[in-house]
């Protein structure tokens, strides 16, 4: 199943244990994500359970969760061939 | 300013520390705070106020306001003195810092829940089984902050992949081995959080850290 920007915000929330529906993709990243801690651990997730493979000097450029989820969304299908 | 030490300093600062404003006022310059205040806000300036001066504290007795923290272009700390080496981490309300006339690295983190596929992606079977823990996230934030440690020591950044790190044990001592270079990496818990420092290997038998607490 393809992932959608709304799910990718579901997985950033999950991950980064924040209350459903409370980031948006306004959202800076860095006040979800603490530490490089967290982003492996994004990568991780996305990487075993839906096969998306991120590099993380790239996925740290980024600034907003809207940015991420851009940057995710753009990668999935490459990821899959 | 600069105290002169064979050893390596380790410093634990708990937020407790920063209620008082005088301690703010004691370590920071009124433009050091202007800077920290102006780019950060809430927890995240917390953090870097405990990072700041748990540095200033590992490598100056009283002058803390004039140990000046830079960074290079590698995002790595650098002090005014070109021989000594500094690492700084923070972590959920606790900052720690280390310094010595040697490589050092450190790294602390707050013990929370993690997702299994974390602990596959830094570290392999035989890693894991080198640690005792039953909680396997105290187990995967004692690797992560063993490699975390020595990464910084290396100056690489994220990108620097933790499965090129190999960690071994010998009786009670952990070390990692990275490419051609080997650290004695050392990690403890303390409320909640694993604290780790590394350096060198080959000059084990020399090296002391020393560790104070602030809070």
């Amino acid at each position: 199943m393809k992932l959608t920007e709304q799910k990718i915000i579901e997985i950033i929330e999950a991950v980064f244990e924040q209350k459903r529906g409370s980031i948006n993709s306004a959202t800076p990243l860095e006040d979800v994500a603490k530490d490089s801690m967290d982003i492996i651990e994004f990568i991780s997730i996305l990487k075993n359970k839906h096969n998306i493979v991120i590099n993380p000097a790239e996925i740290i450029k980024v600034t907003t969760v809207k940015e991420v989820a851009d940057y995710v969304l753009s990668h999935q299908d490459i990821s899959k061939n | 300013m600069f105290q002169e030490f064979m050893h390596m300093q380790l410093v634990v600062v708990s937020s407790s520390y920063l209620s008082d404003k005088v301690v703010e006022e004691e370590y920071f310059s009124s433009d050091e705070l202007t800077y920290l205040s102006g780019n950060f806000q809430g927890n995240k300036l917390r953090d870097k106020l405990l990072g700041r001066i748990a540095v200033k504290h590992s490598v100056s007795e009283n002058d803390f306001k004039k140990v000046i923290i830079q960074y290079n272009n590698f995002g790595k700390p650098v002090l005014d003195i070109s021989s000594m080496f500094c690492s700084i981490a923070h972590s959920y309300g606790l900052g720690i810092a280390g310094a010595a006339f040697f490589k050092i690295g450190v790294d602390v983190e707050l013990i929370r829940n993690h997702e299994e596929s974390l602990l596959r992606s830094i570290a392999s079977e035989e890693e894991i089984s080198l640690f005792d823990e039953e909680n396997p996230d105290t187990i995967v934030t004692k690797i992560w902050v063993m490699k975390e440690a020595v990464s910084k020591a290396l100056g690489v950044g994220i990108a620097y992949p933790f499965t090129d790190m190999k960690i071994e044990k010998d009786k009670k001592d952990y070390s990692v081995i990275v490419e051609c270079s080997k650290w004695f990496a050392k990690v403890f818990l303390r409320e909640g959080y694993v604290i780790g420092y590394c350096y060198p290997y080959e000059e084990i038998q020399k090296r002391i850290v020393k560790i104070t607490y602030l809070q």
